[in-house]
């Protein structure tokens, strides 16, 4: 009896315990901002980004104005590395002379130590200051100076979150939104919305030609392209996309409909106006009937 | 139960050693084959990645548009994309078709590390494709000056690999289900047969001593069946031994406890009964107990025999034996008129204590002298071999018919039931005789003597040369 009456007594503390650490930590998130630091080893963080983040806390956040807050953050930026996974962004010493937010613009001056600072350094250092300091809400863009003075050999002085280009990831693959046209039961040919997975190095056209001849998804629309069906090469040049087609290409029973398809499909990418099909890399008058010989539109 | 147990183990011996194989067999070639496509990955994008540094290489400075015209010389490489920045990571070049970095700022760690001065690689195999990172350096006169980033994103060789996985796991899902039936039969099989020897035991347990295992086969299980039916079948005839033994043993003290019972009745219920009558009665009494009494030492002497408790072995002189015995013996021989003499043609020595030495000898030739008829003769010689000691008792008395000579060592086995127990005798005396000498190592021999009688021939080890008594 006391042994079950100690163990249910154990369980009701860890119970307290658990539901005063969720409490917390919620209270924690709305105080709750990210700092932004150079990875001390890149081995470690190898294809990924050279640019790592650390929570961090800032109490009465909410009470804070605006340039106080920045402050606040850049100092605990500038302070002691919270691990040894990350390295200081700045060189030690680098203290901050002044920092006003004016507007959605925050305005950053250092000490003369961040001056001696050039090439892929500097980058680093100015965008974790950067993107540290543009998650605060209405700060959309950091400009920074060393005693008063601009960095000369910065390309550009005002610097923005979407500057950087980091994590890998998001970019394999995009989603990009397509008009594609099959023919329905009476043979008029109705636009379908899809939005296809492209990722990198995919071309639009490839992508485009190999949902055309996956078929609809609608139940009302018909197939027009055999699966499988591939151009040997395409090039977007000049709002005119070059189509090489094979010789032996199938354009099914009603090949001025399939022309006219993949016209009206291809031009629903951005950029291109118009198409110029070719057979095995020669412009031909005619393709199975139909007339190709001119670059041909919608 | 434990049959289950014991078949749970057989069979998940069989299928954790297969699902060992199984697992090895899925990982290591995805691994190796995963390791080889990275290989070649990083010699194809890093040498297509020098390429592109050679041809930049003798820019002094690096702009949008001396890199997009250096470019152009370069072929084609069918890679995913290709980023060329400053040394400060401003983007000047990207292949990709539609959203182009040029201007933003390459933070990906390997643009940043080649900044740094290193060649790069990396490559990873997740989600369907292999994603492989290239970087290097360009250098002007010891500087650098930007650097050169190349990305690919192979869905092709990544679906190669994962129809291999696919391939590979339906293979082993197949001989997985083929091992799990086979193992199931397996083990049942064999813990069937442990099963039926089992029952075995069992119902041998419960007496059943005639039941056998049947069990085919040519293996161990087999062997430990057939070895333990014979096992059944000795119980069974050291039973029936048991039971006859107790029958008889029963039946031979009651013959004498019913005939005390039958004389003292007599006495006590006989109204007026004379003297001679009652020391008649009661000297029969007598002769019963002793009876009872020779039974009971008999059964006990037996009963040691049969325990196995041996005696120390001493080196025992056959000669003075026979010669104790014979003197023991010569008033009763004389009594019944029966010439008794024994003939020493050799020195003979045994290993057996000395008892046993004389109960041989004396049971043997009581046993010639009882079942003689008067004037006839008892003789008893001891010979030997090089390695044995022979010991011979011959009488010319009313011998022992061929139907009845294999069993006379039986325990009380009689020839003539009414005439032994005349003579006193209790069926134990050659049992005894029998057990000791073969408990010693030897044999013991009955035939018909030439000319009428018997010759009972005893052959014991001969103890010549082995330590002194």
């Amino acid at each position: 009896m006391k042994k079950r009456t100690s163990l249910l007594l154990l369980l009701l503390t860890l119970v307290l315990l658990l539901a005063a650490c969720v409490r917390g930590g919620e209270a924690d998130e709305e105080n709750g901002y990210l700092l932004y630091y150079p990875a001390a080893e890149l081995r470690s963080v190898s294809g990924g980004d050279a640019i790592v983040t650390r929570s961090v806390q800032i109490e009465d956040a909410e009470t804070l104005a605006k340039d106080e807050l920045a402050q606040r953050l850049l100092e605990q930026l500038l302070g002691p590395v919270p691990d040894a996974a990350v390295r200081a962004p700045l060189p030690s010493g680098t203290k901050v002379q002044s920092l006003t937010v004016r507007g959605n613009w925050a305005s950053v001056d250092l000490s003369r130590q961040y001056a001696r600072l050039a090439g892929i350094d500097l980058t680093l250092a100015d965008y974790c200051m950067t993107l540290t300091l543009t998650q605060l809400d209405g700060v959309n863009a950091v400009s920074i100076t060393s005693l008063g003075q601009e960095i000369p050999y910065r390309k550009t002085q005002m610097l923005t979150a979407a500057d950087p280009l980091l994590s890998m990831r998001e970019d394999a693959r995009r989603p990009i939104i397509v008009s594609l046209y099959f023919p329905n039961r009476d043979g008029v040919l109705c636009e379908e919305k899809r939005t296809l997975a492209l990722y990198e190095g995919q071309s639009r056209v490839n992508a485009l030609l190999e949902a055309l001849s996956q078929g609809p998804e609608s139940g009302e629309l018909l197939a027009l392209l055999p699966e499988g069906f591939a151009a040997i090469s395409a090039r977007v040049e000049e709002e005119t996309c070059y189509l090489n087609l094979p010789a032996d290409a199938d354009l099914g029973a009603d090949p001025q409909q399939t022309v006219d398809a993949l016209v009206r499909s291809l031009c629903s990418l951005d950029g291109v106006g118009r198409v110029q099909l070719a057979v095995d890399g020669e412009i031909v008058p005619l393709l199975d009937g139909v007339r190709v010989g001119e670059p041909l539109t919608p | 139960m434990r049959r289950a147990n014991l078949q749970v183990k057989f069979g998940l011996s069989y299928i954790l050693i297969i699902a060992a194989v199984l697992v090895f067999m899925n990982t290591y070639p995805l691994i190796v084959s995963e390791n080889l496509v990275v290989r070649s990955k990083q010699t194809t994008l890093q040498s297509s990645v020098s390429v592109m540094v050679t041809a930049l290489s003798g820019l002094e400075e690096l702009s949008e548009e001396n890199v997009a015209s250096a470019m152009t010389l370069v072929e084609d490489t069918g890679i995913s994309r290709i980023l060329v920045t400053d040394a400060a990571g401003r983007i000047l070049y990207d292949t990709r078709e539609t959203d182009a970095a040029v201007g933003r700022y390459g933070l990906y760690t390997e643009i940043v590390q080649a900044l740094r001065g290193y060649d790069t690689f990396y490559a990873d195999f997740t989600d369907g494709a292999f994603r492989s990172r290239a970087a290097s350096p360009v250098i002007y006169r010891s500087q650098t000056i930007g650097a050169v980033y190349a990305y690919e994103y192979d869905v092709e060789q990544a679906t190669l690999l994962l129809t291999l996985q696919k391939n590979l796991l339906r293979i082993s899902a197949a001989v997985a289900l083929v091992v799990v039936l086979l193992s199931f039969l397996l083990s049942r099989i064999l813990t069937r047969r442990f099963g039926a020897l089992l029952e075995a035991i069992r119902r041998v347990r419960e007496g059943a001593y005639s039941y056998h295992a049947e069990i085919g086969g040519h293996d161990e299980i087999s062997e430990l069946a057939d070895e333990f039916n014979s096992l059944s079948d000795r119980l069974q005839t050291t039973e029936e031994a048991r039971r006859r033994f107790v029958s008889d043993a029963s039946h031979e003290l009651k013959t004498p406890l019913a005939g005390i019972r039958l004389l003292s009745d007599s006495i006590l219920q006989t109204e007026d009964i004379d003297d001679a009558t009652v020391r008649e009665f009661v000297g029969d009494i007598v002769q019963e107990t002793d009876r009872l009494t020779r039974i009971t030492e008999n059964l006990l002497r037996l009963t040691r025999l049969d325990s196995g408790v041996v005696e120390p072995a001493e080196r025992v002189a056959v000669a003075p034996v026979i010669e104790r015995a014979v003197r023991m013996l010569r008033p009763v021989a004389e009594m019944r008129q029966i010439a008794l003499h024994y003939e020493i043609e050799r020195e003979e020595s045994v290993l057996a204590s000395g008892d046993e030495a004389h109960q041989i000898i004396y049971n043997l030739t009581e046993n010639a002298i009882k079942y003689n008829r008067p004037g006839g003769f008892v003789c008893v010689t001891l010979t030997g071999t090089e390695d044995e000691c022979v010991l011979r008792v011959e009488d010319n008395g009313i011998g022992i018919p061929e139907e009845d000579r294999p069993r006379v060592f039986d325990r009380f086995y009689r020839v003539d039931k009414m005439r032994s127990r005349a003579a006193g005798g209790t069926g134990l005396g050659l049992s005894i005789v029998a057990d000791t000498v073969r408990r010693r190592g030897g044999s013991i021999a009955v035939s018909a003597r030439e000319g009428g009688g018997s010759c009972f021939t005893v052959c014991l080890p001969s103890a010549r040369g082995e330590g002194e008594a």
